[in-house]
């Protein structure tokens, strides 16, 4: 393999570029989905490509190729480089690309019980269980749950030398279902990921939480209050905690954002290169992105520039600490690449992601937090969300929520919404919760064009804000 | 092994092995994009699209149990490792209730008109000079900065069954989205064609820059209930979500707000709705569907009453409805949408706007609730605010909220001026007027 990317970077250099990199990717897919106990869809999948990004005089080029010949390779790449060179002719601007370590390196990610010893009928009894458990509560009306993995042996090498291997099993599912009673109608939708063995699947308590939800949710249906009207304060819950964190603070902090490249479709960002240390939230705010968490969602050593993966404090202290970079965003601001190149699919272009992005905990309690409000919202989950595209105007409405009167939860409140711009929020931070509320949900991150959908994850302790207006 | 005898060779195999329902589909094409910021070409993307998938059923009437796959071609004794674990997979899946198996008439084929053009296969590198001309005129026209993607792609997909379907077409596509930015405002269009004679993005690009000029200084408004014009790109994405509630599969699941609701009014009676299969140069056009069945026109909302929803020849079935052609690997999906143009012009409709905003794009459309249709989504680029009829400012930082049905029964009026759009956030390819719905809530943080 790593002489037909040899190959690859080879013809590129030959045609013209300054630097390619060439990546072989084999992904054996697996996916069930069943709409309450139909299996509706059972697929697998074993493909075999590459992709090959190259950099010509003042422009990038790529070309992706399933069922890759050397014949094949040849022909695409000189054809690209050919439009590259003209597409270049365009651009005023010098293309920078940062001076990275070239690493030669080999790993396996960890599995306890490994993904491809797992049969498909054990996969789709996974899901068959978690559905009849949530069908014995009495409100259940209909589910849709999605099991997928994925094992890709991936073979990544530039022109610097960089020659990275790795195998990532990889899990995530989705569920998605409907509660009536009392009349009233609510819906829950949630998304799980992993990389690991078949052990996270274990981990995630399926039958268990689902089960939970449900009855909570049918406690809000049945007991649930009108939302009230005013200003009062918002306790939050891990999941919510997670949605602000990734909206308000991953999103906005990718520099490809913020210097305009995807300003067409993901849209760019309120803050802008210059506010490296401007004051965004609270002294209480401190948040990180790594992708150097075991099991987690978006676990990976090497990114998809081949530069070593690290921890970036994105904000800290309420200030503004750091972006997320690749090679091309850091050069442009005099720094390197912090690792934060992902794809989707080998298909598809590098682009900074976030991985696994969490608000830092504190010490407080959840239940000092709740115990320190008078009058205000417990909000545990949500389901409708959304955001601009600069990633200032968010919106959560709660799923599962309460009220809070005199320091406690009394009783179940119908869907309240937490409105409200960036500075605002991240400013009303007034506690946060200690190791114990601590949380983390997956999110699928969709980005650039094609879309691509990356499993993130996006969690913290519980949060009190302050003076919110409902 | 050629990709056309490897589709022969795995048919023939999986009848061997036993396979009930086959539906083997080739793809052969090729996918490019460049990909423009801040007036730069920032990447320029070839995608060979080529695969071979499969979709099989094994076992006996009522007892079926089925799966998909896409496998590697190139190499026969790989093919057969594949087929064998496909085959093993299969049998090892339950029982797919909701399948009754692929259609079994004899079914005749007509050509879809204007969806293939040689000059788009062959488009090279004169992308960049599209990109160019494009870039430098929105720049012309009052644009500070430029961001977007000039798409085109080809292909010829063929379809081979075990009902002995043997079909085949070719197609082609192109397409430029494009947002023009100055310092405090933004506006995006897109220019969707399947051939280059209708490929006219210079119109496109020039509105594009003009709506951003004017929409500079916005500024915040109240939050209440307000009139509103929806211009084809915003309209397109209400749309696509419309066109979601119709799938049948949608309505079994709970994510459509269109359940029991056959035969009822679900909008106003001046809104009706088309998927149109076969529709001539429409982007999302194909002689028949992912089960073999032609495609064709269906009426979904007739003024304002829903007639059907979107079928394959299985969900058409538990439903008790005509199969729509709307089969796809999963489930149903639509085509191209149509919505049947008003009486007025883009002028009128806006004359006739005493007090209100229009919205030229949208996006984050997210439900509470997908049964009760409640929702909320943020109007983005370009939000004119409206008196007496005339644009008087733009507004920014805003939020739309309400209930899929009752949104669509305070439709006012529609445009006699459709657009073709497939976008980000409208990946079904649509085709819209503009519309005015009335007393839509507007929150502002």
């Amino acid at each position: 393999m790593e002489d037909l990317l040899k190959f690859a970077i080879s013809v590129a250099q030959d045609a013209g570029a300054n630097w390619a990199e060439a990546r072989y990717a084999s992904e054996d897919v697996t996916s069930f989905y069943y709409d309450n106990d139909v299996p509706v869809s059972s697929y697998y999948s074993l493909d075999n490509s590459i992709f090959i990004r190259f950099i010509t005089s003042n422009s990038v080029g790529s070309v992706f190729i399933p069922e890759p010949t050397k014949e094949k390779i040849s022909s695409m790449i000189k054809k690209q480089v050919m439009v590259a060179k003209a597409a270049s002719r365009i651009n005023q601007e010098k293309l920078l690309f940062s001076e990275e370590k070239a690493y030669t390196k080999k790993y396996s990610v960890k599995e306890k019980t490994k993904l491809n010893s797992i049969s498909d009928e054990e996969k789709s009894k996974t899901i068959l269980n978690a559905y009849k458990s949530l069908s014995k509560v009495e409100s259940f009306d209909s589910s849709s749950i999605g099991l997928n993995t994925k094992i890709t042996d991936k073979y990544y090498m530039n022109s610097d030398g960089a020659l990275i291997i790795s195998k990532t099993p990889e899990i995530t599912m989705n569920y998605f279902f409907t509660v009536k009673s009392n009349g009233k109608i609510t819906q829950r939708m949630n998304y799980l990921a992993g990389i690991g063995g078949w052990e996270i699947v274990k981990n995630w308590n399926l039958n268990k939480s689902l089960v939970s939800e449900a009855k909570n949710l049918t406690n809000v249906l049945n007991n649930g209050v009108p939302a009230p009207k005013g200003i009062m304060d918002f306790v939050v819950g891990h999941e919510v905690t997670g949605i602000m964190v990734h909206e308000s603070v991953g999103h906005p902090y990718e520099a490809d954002r913020i210097m305009g490249r995807e300003s067409a479709q993901a849209g760019e960002s309120f803050v802008k290169t210059d506010m490296i240390g401007r004051r965004v939230g609270s002294d209480y705010v401190n948040i990180i992105d790594t992708p150097l968490i075991n099991n987690s969602a978006a676990y990976y050593l090497y990114d998809e520039e081949g530069v070593k993966s690290r921890d970036k404090l994105l904000m800290k202290k309420g200030l503004i600490n750091e972006f997320m970079h690749d090679r091309s965003s850091s050069a442009k601001m005099g720094l390197t690449s912090n690792a934060s190149s992902r794809i989707s699919d080998n298909s598809k272009e590098p682009l900074i992601r976030m991985s696994n992005t969490y608000f830092v905990p504190g010490k407080s309690t959840e239940a000092s937090l709740i115990k320190d409000v008078k009058k205000g919202i417990y909000m545990k989950n949500f389901m409708e969300w959304n955001i601009d595209d600069t990633r200032y105007n968010f919106k959560a409405k709660g799923n599962e929520s309460y009220l809070i009167e005199n320091g406690e939860l009394t009783k179940p409140v119908l869907f309240p919404n937490l409105e409200i711009d960036t500075y605002k929020m991240w400013s009303s931070v007034d506690g946060v919760g200690n190791k114990a509320s601590f949380g983390m949900v997956g999110g699928p991150c969709g980005k650039g064009e094609p879309m691509q959908g990356v499993p993130t994850s996006m969690g913290g302790p519980s949060l009190l804000l302050r003076g919110i207006t409902l | 092994m050629k990709l056309n005898s490897a589709q022969d060779y795995v048919l023939n195999q999986l009848k061997s092995l036993g396979a009930k329902d086959i539906v083997v589909t080739s793809h052969s094409g090729e996918s490019f994009q460049n990909k423009f910021a801040n007036n730069e070409v920032v990447a320029n993307k070839n995608w060979d699209t080529s695969n071979l998938s499969i979709f099989l059923s094994v076992g006996e009437n009522g007892d079926l149990r089925t799966s998909g796959t896409d496998v590697s071609y190139s190499d026969q004794t790989v093919i057969d490792s594949q087929l064998k674990r496909l085959i093993k997979f299969t049998k090892n899946t339950p029982i797919n209730k909701n399948f009754s198996g692929l259609p079994t008439e004899t079914f005749k084929y007509r050509e879809v008109r204007g969806i293939y053009d040689p000059e788009i296969k062959s488009l090279g590198k004169n992308s960049i000079s599209i990109l160019r001309d494009a870039i430098d005129l929105a720049n012309q026209k009052g644009a500070e900065r430029t961001g977007g993607t000039l798409t085109h792609d080809y292909g010829i997909t063929r379809m081979l069954t075990s009902t002995d379907i043997d079909e085949s077409y070719n197609y082609t596509n192109i397409s430029l989205s494009i947002r023009a930015l100055t310092s405090d405002s933004s506006a995006h269009k897109v220019c969707v064609a399947t051939n280059m004679k209708e490929f006219k993005y210079r119109p496109k690009v020039i509105q594009a820059a003009t709506e951003a000029k004017l929409a500079s200084y916005p500024e915040r408004i109240e939050s209440g209930k307000y009139n509103i014009i929806f211009e084809p790109m915003a309209f397109a994405n209400l749309v696509n979500e419309i066109g979601r509630a119709t799938i049948a599969e949608s309505v079994e699941t709970g994510s459509s707000f269109y359940i029991n609701k056959l035969n009822k009014q679900v909008t106003n009676e001046k809104f009706s709705l088309f998927d149109v299969g076969n529709l001539a140069r429409g982007l999302g056009s194909r002689p028949f569907d992912s089960e073999g069945r032609p495609t064709k026109a269906t009426e979904l909302i007739s003024s304002g009453t829903l007639k059907t929803y979107l079928t394959n020849s299985s969900s058409a079935k538990r439903f008790k409805l005509q199969p729509t052609g709307n089969a796809g690997i999963l489930c149903s999906k639509p085509s191209n949408l149509v919505v049947p143009i008003g009486r007025k012009s883009d002028e009128k409709l806006l004359a006739g706007l005493d007090d209100g905003l229009v919205i030229t794009n949208s996006w984050y459309h997210r439900y509470q609730n997908y049964i009760k249709g409640s929702f909320s989504a943020l109007p983005r680029d370009a939000i004119f605010v409206v008196k007496g009829g005339k644009i008087i400012g733009s507004a920014k930082d805003i939020r739309i909220s309400g209930d899929m049905i009752n949104l669509m029964k305070n439709v006012d009026e529609l445009s006699n001026k459709k657009e073709r759009i497939v976008n980000w956030e409208s990946d079904i390819p649509t085709e819209v007027p503009s519309i005015r719905i009335n007393n839509i809530k507007i929150t502002s943080v």
